[in-house]
C-alpha cells in the first residue's frame, strides 16, 4: 500500500510539473501599421510572379503604406490592401477581409466583357437525351448528334466526383466524337481537373512545367517540375476530342486544357483562355483576415510562361460571332458540329 | 533555456554518484526490457510557414518503446505519437489539428555508477526523428492548408538515474546538433513533395528533449513508470518555428526475471 502511495505521489508530482502554458511568440500587433507590413511581408516572401507582372513591390509598399496608415476604418484599410494587392494584376490574388466577406478579387478589363457564352442557349438548341442531373450533379451531358456526344464541365470545384465522369463515358460509349465544353469554367481542384482529364488518354505524357517559390528572393523557385497527365478511370475516351474554350477558362481549367490540348486526337475550338496559373495559397493577417496569393509559375512544354497569355486553340471562332435575340446561335458549337460532320 | 537545464541535471547527478564507480554487475540503469505508456500532451506551435501566431492544445499520447544492454552499451529506442486539435492563443484566429510523432534511437556508454548501481549515469549519441502534420483551418472559414515539419537530427545524450523511494529516477536529455529540416516553403503541394528540406546545424535549429521519470516494480515481471518529457525545437529560418511539446505518461515495462535490478 505504501508503495503504491508513493508512486502516486510522484505521479502528481510530475502532473503539476506538467502544467507549464509557455508563450512561444509575443501576441500579434493588429495595428494597422503592423497589419500592412505583415501582408506587404508575406507577399513579399511569397508571391512568385514578380518578375512576370513586371513588378517593383518596394515601391509598390511605399506607395500603398502611407494610405493603409491614414485609413479610418477597417472597410478604408481593406480597399487599400486590396489596391495593393491589384498592382499584381493577378486573378489568383485576392482579400477576404472577415469571415463572411466576400474577396476582393482583381478584375482585368476582359472580365468586364459580355459573356459569349449562353449554358441555356445549348441546353435548348443543341443537346438531346441529356443525362440526368441526379446521376451526374458536377456535368452537363448529352448528345449533339446521333454520333457526336457533349460533356460540359462547368467548375472543378470539389473533391473525387471523376465516377461521375466514368458514369457519363458509360452511358455515351456509342459515340464516335466528343466535345468537352470548358467554356467559362473558372476552375477550381488542380488534382480533380487532371484526374478528369486523365480520361482522356490512354498513355501519360508532360503537359507543362511549373516552378514553385521556394525563398525569400523574388526569383528563389524549384527547378521546372514537370506536370504529367496519366490515365485515370475505368475507360478513356479515345475518339476525336473537340475542346471548347473562351476568355472566361481560368486556372485548373486552363491546366485542363493544357493537358488535353497536346494530345493528338483533341483539337480546341473557340478562344483563348484567361491565363490566370498561379496556384494560390491562402495566408492569414493577425486580425484573422485571409488572403491569397499565386505559388508557382506555369509554363507550356516549350517553356513559355501561361500566365496572361492562356492557352490558345487551334480552332479561333471570335468573340461575339454568336448572334442576338431569337437568332441566337452558338457559333462555337456550330463550327464544332461542321467539323464532326466533315470527319463523319 | 533547454541546453542549460539538461547541463545543470547532469550535474546534479553527477554530483550524487559516488567515486568508486567500478563496474558491479551491468551499469545499465534500464534492464532489457520493453516498455508501453499512454498519456497526456500539451502541444504549443508557432508557425510562421502558417501564420506566426501560437497554437495550444491537448491530446492522447501513446508511446512504446524497448531497451537493450548490449555488452555494457545501453540501446534504448522510443516511439511516440498523437493526435491534438489546437486552438490560437494570444489572440490568433483560426484552428489547427495536428498528428505528430517522434521516434528516438539513442546509444549510451556508462561512464559512472556507483558500486551497488544505486546512480548511474551514461552518455552517448542520440538519432531522432519528429514529424508533424498540421491542418490549419482558417478562421474565416474560407477553407484549409496543410503544412509539414520534418525534423531528423543526432546529438549528444545523457541518461542518469538513482535508486530512490524503493524505485529508480530517471533524468535524461539529448540535444540536436545537426539536423535536416523538412518544412515546405508555403503549403504542401503534390508537386513538390520534399520541397523543403534543408541542413540545420545548432545556430539555426535549437532544441532538445528533456525527460524525467519515476518506476517502480509492481510484481516480479512487471515495472509501472510515470514520466514527463519535454521536447522543443527552435528553427530560425526564412519561416522560423518554434514548437514545445509536454508530455505525462503513464505505463509499465516489461522486464525478464533475470534483467531486475
Amino acid at each position: 500500500m505504501m508503495k503504491h502511495r508513493t508512486f502516486l505521489l510522484g505521479a502528481a508530482a510530475l502532473a503539476v510539473t506538467a502544467c507549464a502554458d509557455p508563450t512561444l511568440v509575443a501576441p500579434a500587433d493588429k495595428s494597422y501599421a503592423a497589419l500592412f507590413d505583415q501582408m506587404w511581408h508575406e507577399t513579399d516572401l511569397t508571391y512568385s510572379m514578380f518578375d512576370v507582372k513586371r513588378v517593383n513591390w518596394d515601391s509598390v509598399g511605399a506607395v500603398y503604406r502611407p494610405r493603409a496608415l491614414a485609413a479610418q476604418s477597417d472597410f478604408a484599410f481593406a480597399r487599400v490592401l486590396s489596391d495593393m494587392l491589384s498592382s499584381l494584376h493577378d486573378r489568383h490574388v485576392s482579400l477576404t477581409p472577415g469571415r463572411g466577406a466576400m474577396p476582393l478579387t482583381y478584375q482585368a478589363a476582359s472580365d468586364y466583357q459580355p459573356l459569349d457564352f449562353d449554358s441555356t442557349l445549348v441546353e435548348r438548341a443543341y443537346l438531346t437525351r441529356r443525362l440526368s442531373a441526379a446521376t451526374v450533379p458536377h456535368l452537363d451531358a448529352g448528345w449533339l448528334s446521333a454520333t457526336v456526344a457533349y460533356i460540359r464541365f462547368p467548375s472543378f470545384v470539389g473533391n473525387d466526383w471523376g465516377g461521375e465522369l466514368d458514369a457519363a463515358l458509360d452511358s455515351l460509349r456509342s459515340a464516335t466524337q466528343l466535345v468537352i465544353d470548358v467554356r467559362c469554367n473558372p476552375g477550381g481542384n488542380y488534382e480533380l481537373a487532371l484526374d478528369l482529364a486523365g480520361r482522356f488518354t490512354d498513355q501519360s505524357s508532360v503537359f507543362g512545367y511549373v516552378r514553385i517559390r521556394n525563398g525569400p528572393k523574388h526569383d528563389d523557385l524549384t527547378d521546372p517540375i514537370a506536370e504529367t497527365l496519366r490515365p485515370t478511370g475505368k475507360r478513356q475516351f479515345n475518339g476525336t476530342i473537340y475542346l471548347l474554350t473562351n476568355r472566361r477558362v481560368f486556372s485548373s481549367a486552363e491546366n485542363f486544357a493544357l493537358a488535353l490540348r497536346q494530345l493528338p486526337n483533341v483539337v480546341t475550338v473557340g478562344d483563348t483562355t484567361g491565363g490566370s496559373s498561379g496556384r494560390p495559397v491562402t495566408r492569414e493577417l493577425a486580425n484573422g483576415w485571409t488572403y491569397e496569393l499565386s505559388t508557382w509559375i506555369e509554363y507550356t512544354t516549350d517553356h513559355r510562361v501561361l500566365e496572361d497569355a492562356g492557352v490558345a486553340p487551334t480552332v479561333v471562332v471570335p468573340r461575339g460571332s454568336s448572334g442576338n435575340g431569337a437568332g441566337k446561335r452558338d457559333a462555337v458549337l456550330d463550327r464544332v458540329l461542321a467539323l464532326a460532320a466533315t470527319r463523319g | 533555456m533547454l541546453t542549460k537545464h539538461a547541463a545543470r541535471l547532469a550535474l546534479v547527478v553527477l554530483a550524487a554518484v559516488p567515486v568508486a564507480v567500478l563496474a558491479q554487475g551491468e551499469p545499465c540503469a534500464r534492464p532489457t526490457s520493453l516498455v508501453a505508456s499512454f498519456g497526456l500532451t500539451q502541444s504549443d506551435r508557432a508557425d510562421a510557414a502558417i501564420n506566426g501566431s501560437q497554437y495550444q492544445g491537448r491530446g492522447p499520447q501513446l508511446s512504446v518503446g524497448a531497451a537493450a544492454n548490449v555488452r555494457s552499451i545501453c540501446i534504448e529506442a522510443f516511439a511516440t505519437g498523437g493526435a491534438r486539435y489546437l486552438r490560437p492563443v494570444g489572440g490568433g484566429f483560426g484552428s489547427e489539428r495536428i498528428l505528430e510523432g517522434r521516434a528516438e534511437l539513442s546509444v549510451l556508454k556508462p561512464v559512472a555508477w556507483s558500486s551497488d548501481n544505486r546512480a548511474t549515469l551514461a552518455v552517448g549519441l542520440s538519432a531522432q526523428v519528429t514529424a508533424t502534420n498540421t491542418r490549419h483551418a482558417f478562421g474565416d472559414a474560407s477553407g484549409v492548408s496543410k503544412y509539414r515539419l520534418g525534423v531528423g537530427s543526432l546529438g549528444p545524450a545523457f541518461d542518469a538515474s538513482y535508486r530512490a523511494m524503493g524505485g529508480r529516477l530517471f533524468a535524461g536529455a539529448s540535444i540536436p546538433l545537426v539536423s535536416v529540416v523538412d518544412h515546405p516553403y508555403v503549403a504542401v503541394s503534390s508537386l513538390d513533395p520534399m520541397a523543403g528540406l534543408r541542413v540545420a546545424t545548432w545556430s539555426s535549429l535549437r532544441g532538445g528533449n528533456v525527460d524525467l521519470g519515476y518506476e517502480r516494480p509492481l510484481s516480479r515481471l512487471v515495472t509501472g513508470t510515470v514520466a514527463y518529457q519535454v521536447n522543443g525545437i527552435r528553427y530560425d529560418d526564412v519561416r522560423p518555428v518554434r514548437t514545445l511539446s509536454q508530455m505525462l505518461t503513464f505505463g509499465f515495462r516489461l522486464t525478464r526475471p533475470t534483467e531486475r535490478r
